[in-house]
């Protein structure tokens, strides 16, 4: 066959304009009706009041996480080497094993979530500042949002080390969009600085509701004093400040009754509770209970059981005998009723953590809003005793501190004890009494000391073996600099070991 | 030509202001946080785009051909840039880089026969496209786009096609006789081996390699319709070919999270005696396994699809003329009638992921699906095959 070609046909385009488009206006301004921009607000003290509750709601990212069991109250306690964590996260495991690296997704959440306050706090700073209000309304608000920043950075300096410092708001051309890490002395001598603008702010010395108290700040400031009197910076003239700094808290709250108040919905923020993120079911709930039963045991009335942090055999013994805190459903459990059929007992084979557990969630709708304790009564009496220890010895006002603490346990009173022997018995308090309340890593780098709960001493960090046969790296002393974050500002440098 | 993009969300130049929610004293307390850093500089995305088009019929238009050929570059492209998240934001909407998209689309469709009880009807088309990131910010770094799961994978890098898949290649599994090797890398038998790209003794992100890319090199229709008498047959075949597909799934359905079912593929698990694999070791699931964003994720996108299969019947007129009707027709379809592929998952041609609808609750807020992430499979739905019978009736 040939071709024919008589019905042919081309047509073609060919089009090359460079005609910018006329409509684009460079001065077009859109008005957002629908949603607040940062220029038009912050006209009203309500519109302050509001934009602080807002730093607030990142309290809640300890509680971040999904069913992997990966939320940062989690990732930090397994630094400490305590803690179990069955279930579905590989990252639990290698943090556990020392095996994890900077794209661990809990880092970033740590780190992002602090930022994003810090940020909101610099913004509240600011912009707060110039609304027309009462004196002493918009003092206290500032007070609320310097303890804010404060706090997140305290968390960023412990946990990553040197960190960028931003106390001014960013935007898209401000120099601080790429920033560099300021060295961990100076991220200090800003919290420091932060939580004394608060402390003179006119807080309530209590706040029964959730605020920031006065309280509280004392408490943050005098753990500040405690850790910077440790490693890394050593300033041990920071003993004396802690000790003077949270001695006024020790008599504006009291020790619980009952261990089961630290955990239920009626003693929120009340009486020992210093400071607590708030939950509230309708509004904001959380996974503590989920994450802290039992791997797949039908405890409570979840869908999850999630036995991602639970404490080792080990830890568990290290109590002394007759410990009420040991006993069933104090601080811990190891039997419960089964869901749905309560005839039914479920033996865990292992000591779970009563001291999250939420009965009205778990008897009720299996939605927890229990609250999560930032800081309460024993470790503000613990920091008490321990920096004044440090500085002379102990003294009977430091004794009647921590003997308030084991007299509450069923625990004899310490007596004629060595400033040593006393410096031990008090990091063991801190232990037993804060177990698992986000604490132990936190004390590990500062005092370069690991719990040996086996022998029941402290051994060097980096050389004594834990319970579960893992030997710190000193690389562990830190968190990485988020991967995402790496890779995003090319002036940040790794901890080391890390890359 | 110069175009630009009307794909962009409002309001995105200024610094917004979203509400919260926090408790005080057991009640709701409303609370604002800034969720976005504002970018004032914001402007439109141009593109110039030059096409040239040949049509022609030959043998009295018994085959026609429509072929196209364009160029598209973009610049000032609109892309959600990461940003460090010291800053308080993870990412801004700014004018950054610029792409290219070319490509060839012909047509071409044929009367084969065509006789008074008979005929037979061809439709081809295809399309050849390939796009390319030809500047990306001012120092031409690497851009991660948004959905991020296990790490960041959505790669945008200068020379590559938007929407790469990055992460870590796996040679197979650590055998018995490596034990000690392995052991450098904190393994034992049975793990996964990993290819460390640069040799430094450790598996780290700087490993990672380019393992795909979700834009296919060409795809089309291929239609044919035959009429004997009154009975019409309208096979329709779709196909696809030259990208890759992200199988998310297979972070827990083989790489055993211990949180799902998993894929039979895990019966290739390794042993002492199946060393041969790249599925790890079977283990309780509180020992860990490995996972991350692997090439044994990756897979081959191709397709060919019987899209829709018709049969017709035309009622003749002695028929329409008694009921009084024009036309009157019954036809019984397939659609999705069959699929060839080798891709393992329900169907080639996947729902992009959002983490924003997945199992995730908000830990890493990675929330956006970019224009340019496609492909990505995380547990979606099948595709369902239909059957559809009809009637058309013409008054």
């Amino acid at each position: 066959m040939k071709f024919n070609l008589k019905k042919y046909r081309i047509s073609y385009s060919l089009l090359i304009l460079t005609i910018v488009l006329g409509s684009c206006n460079k001065d077009l301004v859109e008005k957002n009706k629908g949603n607040f921009v940062k220029s038009t607000y912050f006209t009203s003290p309500s519109q302050a009041r509001t934009f602080v509750n807002g730093i607030y709601q990142k309290l809640y990212m300890f509680q971040n996480g999904d069913a992997y069991g990966e939320s940062p109250f989690i990732t930090i306690e397994l630094f400490a080497g305590h803690a179990t964590s069955l279930g579905q996260s590989v990252n639990n495991g290698n943090v556990i094993k020392n095996v994890t690296d900077a794209v661990n997704p809990g880092f970033e959440t740590v780190w992002s979530n602090s930022y994003t306050a810090i940020s909101n706090a610099n913004i509240a700073l600011e912009s707060i500042a110039p609304i027309v209000m009462p004196d002493a309304d918009k003092k206290k608000l500032l007070g609320e949002a310097y303890f804010l920043r404060a706090f997140f950075y305290y968390h960023l300096v412990r946990l990553y080390g040197d960190v960028p410092l931003i106390t001014t708001p960013v935007t898209i051309s401000s120099p601080d969009l790429y920033p560099s890490r300021t060295a961990a002395a100076a991220v200090y001598d800003q919290i420091i600085s932060d939580l004394k603008a608060a402390e003179t702010s006119g807080l309530p010395d209590k706040d029964e509701t959730g605020h920031v108290s006065l309280g509280a700040v004392r408490t943050l400031l005098a753990s500040v004093y405690l850790t910077t009197a440790g490693f890394p910076l050593n300033k041990t003239e920071n003993y004396a400040l802690a000790a003077a700094e949270v001695a006024p808290v020790l008599t504006s709250y009291s020790l619980f009754t009952d261990y089961a108040f630290l955990h239920d919905n009626a003693h929120k923020n009340q009486t020992e509770l210093i400071f607590q993120s708030n939950y509230l079911v309708g509004v904001a709930t959380n996974a503590i209970p989920q994450l802290t039963i039992p791997f797949n045991l039908l405890v409570g009335a979840y869908g999850d059981h999630l036995g991602a942090m639970i404490p080792t055999d080990a830890f568990f013994k290290s109590y002394e005998a007759g410990d009420l805190r040991t006993e069933e459903r104090q601080f811990y459990f190891s039997s419960y009723p089964k869901d749905k059929d309560p005839g039914t007992i479920i033996q865990f084979g292992e000591h779970a953590l009563y001291k999250y557990f939420h009965v009205e969630s778990a008897l009720g709708s299996g939605i927890s809003d229990e609250n999560w304790t930032f800081l309460r009564l024993p470790e503000a009496m613990l920091i008490y005793a321990e920096a004044t220890n440090e500085v002379s010895g102990p003294t009977q006002a430091s004794y009647d501190q921590i003997n308030l603490i084991r007299t509450r346990a069923h625990l004899d009173p310490l007596k004629n004890l060595t400033k040593d022997q006393f410096r031990i018995a008090i990091w063991k308090e801190r232990y037993h009494e804060l177990a698992y309340e986000n604490k132990a890593y936190f004390d590990i780098q500062r005092t370069h000391k690991i719990y040996d709960v086996i022998n029941n001493t402290f051994g060097d960090a980096t050389t004594t073996k834990n319970e579960q046969n893992v030997t710190m790296k000193a690389q562990y002393y830190l968190w990485p600099i988020p991967q995402r974050e790496i890779s995003t500002n090319t002036k940040l440098t790794q901890n080391p070991d890390w890359n | 030509m110069v175009t630009g993009n009307s794909e962009i969300g409002s309001y995105q130049s200024q610094a917004q202001i979203n509400t919260v929610n926090y408790v005080f004293g057991g009640a709701q307390a409303i609370g604002t946080q800034q969720i976005t850093i504002g970018n004032e500089d914001l402007s439109w995305e141009k593109t110039s785009e030059y096409d040239f088009g040949v049509s022609f019929g030959l043998f009295n238009n018994r085959v026609t051909v429509d072929a196209d050929a364009y160029l598209k570059k973009t610049k000032a492209l609109l892309l959600d840039a990461p940003l460090p998240e010291s800053s308080g934001f993870k990412s801004v909407y700014k004018n950054t880089g610029k792409l290219e998209n070319k490509g060839i689309e012909l047509t071409i469709n044929t009367v084969n026969v065509k006789s008074e009880n008979f005929s037979w009807n061809t439709s081809f088309n295809i399309s050849f496209l390939k796009n390319k990131v030809l500047q990306l910010g001012a120092s031409n770094d690497d851009i991660f786009l948004n959905p991020t799961f296990l790490s960041q994978f959505n790669l945008m890098r200068v020379g590559l096609p938007a929407g790469s898949f990055y992460g870590y290649k796996v040679l197979g599994t650590w055998g018995t006789s490596e034990a000690a090797k392995a052991a450098t890398y904190g393994l034992f038998p049975g793990d996964l081996k990993i290819q460390d790209t640069n040799n430094d003794g450790k598996v780290t992100s700087a490993d990672k390699v380019v393992l795909g890319k979700s834009t296919p090199d060409g795809y089309g229709t291929f239609s044919n319709t035959f009429r004997y008498k009154a009975v019409d047959l309208a096979v329709d075949l779709q196909f696809n070919y030259g990208n890759q597909i992200m199988n998310l799934t297979r972070h827990s359905g083989q790489d055993r999270t211990g949180q799902a079912n998993s894929y039979a593929t895990v019966l290739n698990a390794w042993t002492p005696t199946n060393q041969n694999t790249s599925i790890a070791e079977s283990r309780p699931a509180y020992v860990g396994y490995q996972t991350e964003i692997y090439s044994t994720k990756v897979e081959n996108g191709n397709f060919i699809r019987g899209r829709a299969v018709t049969l017709g019947y035309n009622f003749p007129e002695s028929i329409t003329k008694k009921l009084k009707l024009n036309r009157l027709r019954i036809y019984a379809q397939a659609q999705n009638l069959f699929v060839i592929t080798k891709y393992t998952g329900y169907d080639p041609e996947v729902s992009t992921y959002n983490n924003n609808t997945a199992i995730t609750q908000g830990t890493q807020g990675h929330n956006n699906t970019s224009n340019f992430t496609q492909g990505i499979q995380f547990y979606d739905y099948p595709k369902p095959r239909t059957f559809l019978f009809g009637l058309n009736v013409s008054l």
